[in-house]
Formats: C-alpha cells, structure tokens, sequence
C-alpha cells in the first residue's frame, strides 16, 4: 500500500463525529456554566485586543506584502518632504497644501492656527507673485490669478480677529497724556507730538498693505505685489508696538 | 488554514478573550468534532470521549478568562493542548495504559458522500474500520501525529505547537508513524 492510499484511508475517518444530541445539549449546558462564570469586560483589554490584532495582522500578512506597504509609506514621506518646496501650479503642489493643513489640525491654539492660515496664504500669494514676475507665463495667468485673490481674502478674513484684538487692547497712553497735563506743568499748554495714526508716512494697516498689494498686482506689478505682501508677513510676525505718546508730552514756556 | 479562516479565527479569539460568550460558542461548535475525534482515538470509547471534550471546553473557558495558557496562539492549538493534558489526567484517574482496543460500535461514521450505493458505503466502512483498528495499535506518539495531521487536518506548524515539538521533529515522526502504519497494514497480507 503506497502512502498515498493510506492517506486517503485515514482521511475517510474524519467522517467520526460525536452524537448530534450530546452535542447539542452539550452546548446548552457549557453556554450556561460560561454564564455563570462570566466576568466584566475590562476597558484595557480593548487597547489590548487592538494590540494583538495588530500583532496578528503583521503575522498574518506576507512578509513581502509588509515590505511593500512599509516602502510604500517611506515614499509617501518623501514625496511629503519633496512637496514642501513647491510652488503654487506644480503637480506636488496639493500635497504641501495637504501638509500644510495637517499642521494646522495639529494646532490648538487659536491664535497660532490663525496666524498659520495667515502665513500659509500669504506666502502663496508671494510665490504666485513670483511665479508670474518670473515665468510671464500668460496660460496659467487667469488662474494663478484667481488663486491670487483666494489667497488675499483668506488673508484678509483671518487677519481681522488679530487686528481687533490688538486695536481693542487699551493703552496707558491715554491715562498718561492726562497725567502730564495736571502735574507740574506751567499754564501756556502742553504740546503733544501728533501721533503716528496722523502720519503720512507708510502705513501699518496690514488690511490697507494687502490692498495695496492686490492693486499692485491688478496691475501686474507683480514684483510690487510681491514685496508688499513681505511687508505684510514681517508685519504680521514682528508687530509694531503702539507708540509711546506720553515721553512726546513736553511743555514749552 | 487558509488565511480568512486564520482571520476569523484570530477575531473569534479575541472575542473569546473579551468574555464574549456567543463567540465561546462559536468556537464551541467549530470544534467540538474534531476535539472529539482526537480524544477518541485516544481513549477509545465514546461516552468517555463525549465526558472529557465536555471538560476540555469549559477549562479553555476558563483558562482564557484568567489568562493563563498564553503561550497558545491560537484557539484550535488551546483546544488541543487542554485535550492532550485532560487525556493525561484521565489516564492516571482510571490508571489505564495506551492499550485500547477496538470495541465500540456507537461511534458515528457519517460518510462523507451519500449519493454512493449500499455496497461502496459497505465497502467504505470496512476500509475505515480496517485503518482505524490498525491506528489504534500504534503507539500513542505516532497514533496522535497521525490524527492530528491526516484525520484532523493540521498542518506541520500547529502540529509542532500542540506537541511543543519542533517542525522537523513532527516531521519525522508522520513519516515513521505512516510507515509503522503501513506495516501493520501490510501484515494482514
């Protein structure tokens, strides 16, 4: 007799089962005394359970299968990094966007999510400036346009709760300038240098530097637009302090 | 195994490990037959058979529940491991040796085909009661290997798992365990 037959032989006897009645009593019986014995479910056991399968998942899968989700995650990251330094209209140019907003999520304050947004459109804004200053290239013009102006309203929108916070915050000015007029000073008057909101001189409006930059940009004076919009990010990152009226007080005889 | 079984497996062990009674049961009935079948061929009788895999059950239950037997990495080889120690601790209860012969006529023999005619499922029953007479004359280490690989359907691995051999070892043993078989076979001739 050849394995082969013997096998065969032995494989028939699988037909051995138990008695169908014990059987089925016999589940009865064992899903009562498992009732009886059952214990509460742990809510660690869970992490657990998600742990093993984990485990099992990484057994179960074909090693080379696991080489390859593994290759193919690395390159997802490479791409991610890669996709940092596009520039708006490069086919990588969605995945820095991706990136961009997953840094946001990451991001709970509210303030430093704003001025992410902020930054983020911004810098968009610059390097569409850019890319049309540099490139002249008039097929992608009505679009990167439009995304230009995209860009500036995102900019605009969120600029605005940082702007009222900082224009709602009091000063001591005020109370200083009243100060200097009652104490020690002779009658002929007090003389206050103007303030800075009176000047002429460039304005710290960031909302009034991205009109401008929009204007500029109306007129393809991308450079000009360019440049505005760097203003408004040095702005944006180093405000400016609101002067000090009250060393501006002097008295004159 | 294949791999979705393998699947539901692992799921129904983690279910299981969760005190979830249904999938218990599940598992209960997934295995009960084949448990059965390995301590029959091991105690060979069938009330016997019937009492024990009723126990192997309810100690997996328990051991799952208390977290012991980790080792085990699967359901089936938990089932099978409790098995092989509750037919040990059977064996010294009723102080019985490997020796066992072939009495019993209640077992069910359920043939697999049933649209074969009278005489083949004569035919049939004979060869199996032949084969299996003859298995139960092996000695116990080539008698489980046996049922675990070509009755049971384990593969090599959870054979090695089960017995804490390695799959070389088991290997052998299935090739010199078929062998002995053979010549017992052969020596009706």
């Amino acid at each position: 007799m050849t394995n082969q037959e013997l096998t065969k032989q032995l494989n028939s006897l699988s037909a051995i089962k138990p008695n169908q009645t014990w059987k089925e009593t016999n589940r009865e019986i064992l899903y009562s005394q498992i009732s009886n014995s059952s214990t509460p479910i742990i809510p660690e056991k869970s992490l657990n359970a998600f742990l093993v399968f984990l485990n099992n998942a990484k057994e179960l899968v074909a090693q080379p299968t696991f080489v390859l989700v593994s290759i193919f995650l690395i390159a997802f990251g490479i791409v991610g990094t890669r996709a940092a330094y596009t520039r708006p209209g490069d086919s990588l140019f969605i995945a820095r966007v991706i990136s961009e907003k997953a840094q946001l999520a990451m991001t709970f304050n509210e303030e430093a999510k704003t001025k992410k947004e902020i930054q983020f459109a911004n810098n968009h804004a610059q390097e569409i400036a850019q890319i049309l200053a540099d490139e002249n290239n008039q097929a992608q013009t009505e679009k990167l346009a439009s995304d230009f102006k995209s860009e500036l309203n995102i900019v605009k929108t969120k600029i605005k709760p940082i702007a009222n916070n900082t224009e709602t915050k009091p000063t001591d000015n005020d109370d200083a300038k009243v100060f200097s007029a009652s104490v020690g000073h002779d009658n002929q008057g007090l003389q206050i240098s103007p303030t800075e909101e009176k000047a002429t001189t460039p304005s710290n409006d960031p909302h009034q530097m991205i009109d401008e930059a929009q204007t500029m940009f109306d007129q393809k004076d991308y450079s000009g637009a360019e440049t505005k919009l760097k203003e408004v990010s040095t702005l944006l990152n180093n405000p400016t302090p609101t002067p000090d009226t009250s060393d501006n007080a002097t008295s004159t005889k | 195994m294949k791999l979705t079984d393998k699947i539901k497996e692992r799921r129904l062990f983690r279910q299981i490990k969760e005190s979830d009674k249904e999938a218990f049961i599940t598992a209960y009935d997934n295995y009960a037959d084949q448990i059965f079948r390995f301590i029959y061929f091991k105690v060979n009788n069938q009330e016997e058979a019937q009492d024990i895999a009723s126990a192997v059950f309810l100690k997996a239950w328990n051991h799952v529940q208390n977290n012991s037997l980790t080792e085990a990495k699967t359901l089936r080889a938990l089932f099978y491991k409790i098995a092989r120690t509750s037919v040990i601790d059977y064996y010294r209860k009723n102080s019985r040796g490997s020796a066992i012969s072939l009495n019993d006529s209640e077992v069910e023999i359920d043939p697999a085909d049933g649209s074969q005619d009278a005489l083949s499922e004569i035919e049939i029953s004979s060869d199996m009661e032949k084969v299996q007479e003859k298995l139960l004359e092996l000695k116990d280490e080539y008698r489980e290997a046996i049922v675990l690989k070509f009755i049971n359907g384990l593969s090599t691995g959870e054979i090695a798992e089960i017995t804490s051999k390695s799959q070389g070892n088991v290997r052998i043993t299935l090739h010199r365990a078929l062998k002995a078989l053979r010549e017992l076979m052969g020596e009706e001739k």
